[in-house]
């Protein structure tokens, strides 16, 4: 056997015996994972990713596969086609093993909102793994895959990768195609990947990030990407990132800024007092899009076995935060309340894109905690929906003015790892890469 | 922004959704309390423009090429109900 | 009493790709469900391409047609429509905020032009759906409710259906011109009548409902404002389900779509491009060329055919090439079902086959005989068709004499009739030697050999 072969087997075995525990993935691709080893030891081309082991949100489209979105509406789906970010992974020598699971529709910060299964934190079986993008995290953390692919749309990738212990990266909206990605909120939503090092994520950027034409939002973006960056960019912590942060990442975070100043980076303390709307104006936005990305739901493409009405179809396999989302979007989307809401908010989006533009134009970087809270019980945050937005609060702003960020891990507190967020001015994803691996340098509890 | 059940009802019929009574209750406490924290946008100068686009930029036009379907068999494949390869759909959607 | 009338013109334009995607545009005679993809067909993770040039090329023409004026350097959105419906493959249709505004065409006030893409055919009897047609680019034309009569409407639709297939903007296809229509009488409440699928059934939508009102005001029955359904076989309309038609679309721009812009530069090629209207086109070939208003009238029919007499007129004299053009050529077209743009002539081609016949070589029958051959073959020189069909004029005077003895011979009757006095009875022996000749003679010749014959 060769080494990719056997390298694929030995992981598919791992994760038939581990993954009972963790509840990562949502189908193995095995048969086509072992063939694509099999073609590599034949001699085809490695490419850049050299037959990685890689593992996809279920929200991204793999032809021939099941799509399932982690809903029931999507239960009986599979996709028609290969999302971009697929084909390009395919093109450069990477194995994708199987599809993870994932909050319902990417809503939500903890993946228990899937219909499809339960993921565990791997740090911790009691825990959440984060999410929506749970599956991607887990599987990582976990070793069943050396790189995952998620989504994340105001923290779906950063926040689970805080969680699980992982590199997790969110790159400048537009850079990925989103051409083969369910839609959330289409304004918002960025592909991007996670892995157990920055090297790792950066090298998976590289690979899907690039124009496009089947998604037009990447046509200011150049073919391929530079990731290269040599130098000490200079970074500003906003103070609005530590409001309210628990305490014990907090202490995390101020020796990671000692070392930091230790190493020569010019560290300065900002503040930007328009993130106090970034919740309402996150929420809002997401609210419109993703009621309008749900429309196409009237029970006659997608597989399903027409019983009922539309109505009852829809009420049926909806989820409750889905249901939420649909109906607060249709809400303030109405003639009536369109202006008062909707309106409102695409204006007050363009003031606190500006307010954070402008930190960034002083400044290279921001940075700050990537979540203000430790995980927490599975179950625990159910009751509350409000609760469960404000956890997003450090991760949204960065989807709201399309700007790249990044998490990677530093020190413990108890089981955990908490990720500190890097985040830059757009197309600045060589930069944030730069300081993440600065980071990742001076952690001292890196594994 | 007084939200009851027959606000939420209204969502619900409008987004041709069905919910339950337990979920018409359940969503009136939380959208009211929603609506109580989110209403703090009208604090955030509405005097400037909406951010549309955020990619930036105007659209590039896209020259008259055609492409094969070759999703069309497996698209169709997953209609609820046909006949040969025409979508049947109910009567009404409601 | 007063009518009032305005019209929502929806037409298919003339592109081989759909408007958002790299689909074929034919639903008519493609198989169902073939011509379609992820972003067409709804499909989870599908997303707009960049917008069709041609399509925004042909829209921004139609604009210019009728006189409607953009907002230059300004961004024009397009925006999602929200609505459940199975022809609607996203729930919702990607429709643009107005293109150009405030024109004015056949004396009616056009309030604007914008594009938006067509849903799939829904045929509500079996409830079959086919998408081959969702994503197909639309122009739509709403105008000022100026018209008074269902004839107005007519003549108003007869007039851009001209203009429209003059300057090729419109695609060749079941169900390219669709009018939704709106119609009030005496300042009462204003009635929408939708599902008129051809032009032709706006005149018969329009004469129902009219009286429909004015029966219904007579009967001291108040006008209620609603949309209704115009059924082509029944002749009339039927009032729509409340619940068919949405009260709110929830427009929303689509984040996914960058706005498209119009240039000083565009806009000035696209003027050029319609500068000349077929009427005033018309005008000037009449006053140019000094030919009857009627016949220019005829010549516009296509501006192919127009731009074939102005290129080749020169060689000829004006009137006569313009009556052959509009008589045996334009005629043998219809006979044919043919545009002179679909028929694979071109103005050297008819320009040759015209001077063989102005010049004497071959005669008006054998002129027609080689138009027919023409339109089968796209290649061949007229004048070799000519001689390898063996229709040039032939000066075998022994060849006529024998055909002409021929015809006497054979027609005791008509022969006898004529020397009775019967003129028509010449013609059918000339009609006769023609045959027999295949043409290489013409009319007068013969009959001159023919009272040679028969004294």
């Amino acid at each position: 056997m060769g080494t990719h072969t056997q390298r694929i087997s030995s992981l598919l075995e791992k994760i038939k015996a581990e993954d009972k525990g963790v509840g990562a993935f949502i189908e193995l691709y095995e048969k086509e994972a072992l063939a694509r080893a099999q073609e590599l030891d034949s001699g085809r081309e490695p490419g850049r990713l050299e037959g990685k082991a890689i593992a996809i949100k279920n929200n991204i489209a793999r032809k021939g596969k099941r799509l399932t979105c982690g809903s029931k509406m999507l239960e009986r789906y599979t996709a028609p086609y290969d999302a971009a970010v697929v084909e390009r992974i395919e093109a450069e020598g990477g194995i994708i093993i199987g599809s993870v699971n994932l909050d319902e529709f990417a809503c939500g910060s903890d993946t228990t909102s899937s219909a499809i299964m339960r993921t565990k934190n791997p740090l911790d079986h009691d825990y959440v793994p984060g999410g929506s993008s749970g599956g991607s995290a887990a599987s990582v953390a976990a070793g069943f895959a050396d790189i995952a692919l998620g989504s994340d749309t105001g923290g779906s990738i950063r926040c689970p990768a805080s969680f699980c212990g992982v590199v997790g990266m969110k790159p400048t909206y537009g850079l990925v195609p989103r051409y083969g990605l369910s839609d959330m909120a289409m304004s918002l939503d960025q592909i991007g990947p996670l892995a157990r090092n920055v090297a790792d994520a950066k090298l998976m950027l590289s690979v899907i990030a690039g124009s496009d034409e089947r998604d037009q939002t990447t046509s200011s973006s150049p073919k391929a990407v530079d990731l290269t960056f040599k130098g000490k960019p200079s970074i500003a912590i906003p103070k609005e990132f530590l409001e309210g942060a628990d305490e014990r990442i907090a202490s995390c975070f101020h020796s990671l800024v000692e070392k930091l100043r230790g190493e020569g980076y010019k560290v300065s303390e900002i503040s930007i007092p328009e993130l106090e709307h970034a919740i309402p104006i996150y929420y809002l936005t997401v609210f419109a899009e993703f009621s309008s990305a749900m429309q196409k739901y009237d029970g006659l493409r997608y597989g399903e076995i027409l019983e009922e009405g539309v109505s009852e179809l829809r009420g049926d396999r909806f989820g409750l935060e889905v249901k939420r989302r649909v109906l607060l979007g249709t809400f303030i989307t109405t003639k009536e309340y369109q202006d008062a809401w909707y309106g409102k908010t695409l204006k007050a989006r363009a003031v606190l894109k500006k307010a954070v533009d402008t930190a960034l134009s002083k400044h290279d970087l921001l940075l700050g905690p990537t979540m203000g809270v430790l995980p927490w019980k599975i179950g625990e945050k159910m009751s509350n929906p409000l609760e469960m937005y404000l956890a997003d609060i450090l991760t949204v702003p960065a989807n709201l003015a399309g700007i790249p960020a990044g998490s990677v891990p530093f020190g413990k507190v108890g089981k955990f790892r908490p990720g500190m967020q890097v985040l830059g001015g757009r197309y600045s994803d060589a930069k944030v890469f730069a300081l993440m691996e600065e980071i990742e340098r001076l952690d001292a509890w890196k594994s | 922004m007084k939200i009851d059940k027959d606000l939420v009802r209204k969502m619900a019929e409008l987004s041709k959704v069905r919910l339950s009574e337990a979920e018409v209750s359940r969503l009136e406490t939380e959208f009211s309390a929603m609506f109580d924290y989110f209403s703090s946008i009208s604090d955030l100068g509405s005097g400037g423009e909406p951010l549309f686009y955020v990619a930036g930029g105007s659209g590039k036009r896209r020259d008259d090429r055609l492409k094969d379907c070759k999703e069309a068999d497996a698209i169709v494949s997953q209609f609820a109900r046909k006949e040969g390869r025409l979508l049947v759909a109910p009567k009404s959607m409601d | 009493m007063e009518v009032m009338i305005g019209l929502e013109i929806h037409v298919q334009l003339n592109t081989d790709a759909k408007l958002f995607c790299t689909c074929k545009t034919d639903y008519g005679s493609a198989q169902p469900n073939s011509n379609i993809c992820p972003i067409c067909a709804g499909q989870p993770g599908g997303k707009p391409m960049a917008v069709n040039g041609r399509a925004i090329r042909n829209a921004l023409k139609i604009a210019a047609m009728v006189g409607a004026k953009p907002e230059l350097e300004k961004p024009v959105f397009v925006q999602r429509k929200h609505y459940f419906y199975p022809d609607l493959p996203s729930g919702y249709q990607r429709t643009s905020k107005p293109l150009a505004k405030s024109g004015r065409f056949n004396g009616i006030g056009i309030w604007e032009v914008h594009f938006e893409e067509d849903p799939g055919r829904y045929e509500l009897k079996e409830g079959f759906v086919d998408y081959n047609r969702s994503g197909i680019p639309l122009a739509e034309i709403v105008t000022a409710p100026d018209m008074r009569s269902p004839q107005d409407a007519r003549d108003f639709l007869g007039k851009l259906e001209h203009y429209l297939r003059y300057f090729d903007l419109i695609k060749d296809e079941v169900g390219n011109m669709r009018a939704d229509s709106n119609v009030s009488i005496n300042g009462g409440a204003r009635v929408e009548i939708k599902n008129i699928n051809s032009f032709s059934n706006v005149f018969d939508a329009l004469s129902f409902e009219i009286k429909r009102q004015q029966t219904q005001v007579e009967q001291g029955m108040p006008i209620v404002q609603e949309t209704r359904h115009f059924d082509e076989n029944s002749g009339i309309t039927v009032r729509m389900r409340k619940k068919e038609t949405a009260d709110d679309y929830r427009y929303v721009p689509d984040p996914d779509i960058p706005p498209v812009m119009i240039s000083k530069e565009e806009w000035h090629d696209v003027e050029k491009e319609v500068a000349e209207l077929p009427d005033a086109r018309a005008e000037r070939l009449a006053e140019q060329y000094k030919i009857n208003k009627d016949d220019a009238s005829v010549l516009v029919i296509e501006k192919e055919f127009a731009d074939a007499y102005e290129s080749a007129v020169g060689k000829f004299e004006a009137q006569r090439f313009a009556n052959w053009m509009r008589g045996p050529l334009r005629r043998q077209l219809n006979y044919q079902n043919l545009s002179f743009r679909k028929s694979g002539l071109t103005a050297e081609r008819i320009s040759e086959l015209y001077g063989l016949f102005s010049s004497g070589s071959i005669t008006d029958k054998a002129s027609d005989q080689i138009l027919i051959k023409m339109l089968g073959d796209v290649k061949t020189k007229p004048s070799e068709i000519a001689k390898s069909s063996g229709l040039m004029k032939s000066a075998d005077s022994a060849a006529l004499k024998d055909a002409c003895m021929k015809a006497v011979k054979e027609n005791e009757k008509a022969v006898s009739d004529f020397k009775a006095g019967n003129q028509k009875s010449l013609f059918f022996l000339v009609g006769k030697v023609m045959q027999e000749t295949k043409g290489t003679f013409d009319a007068k010749e013969i009959a001159e050999t023919l009272k040679g014959i028969i004294g």
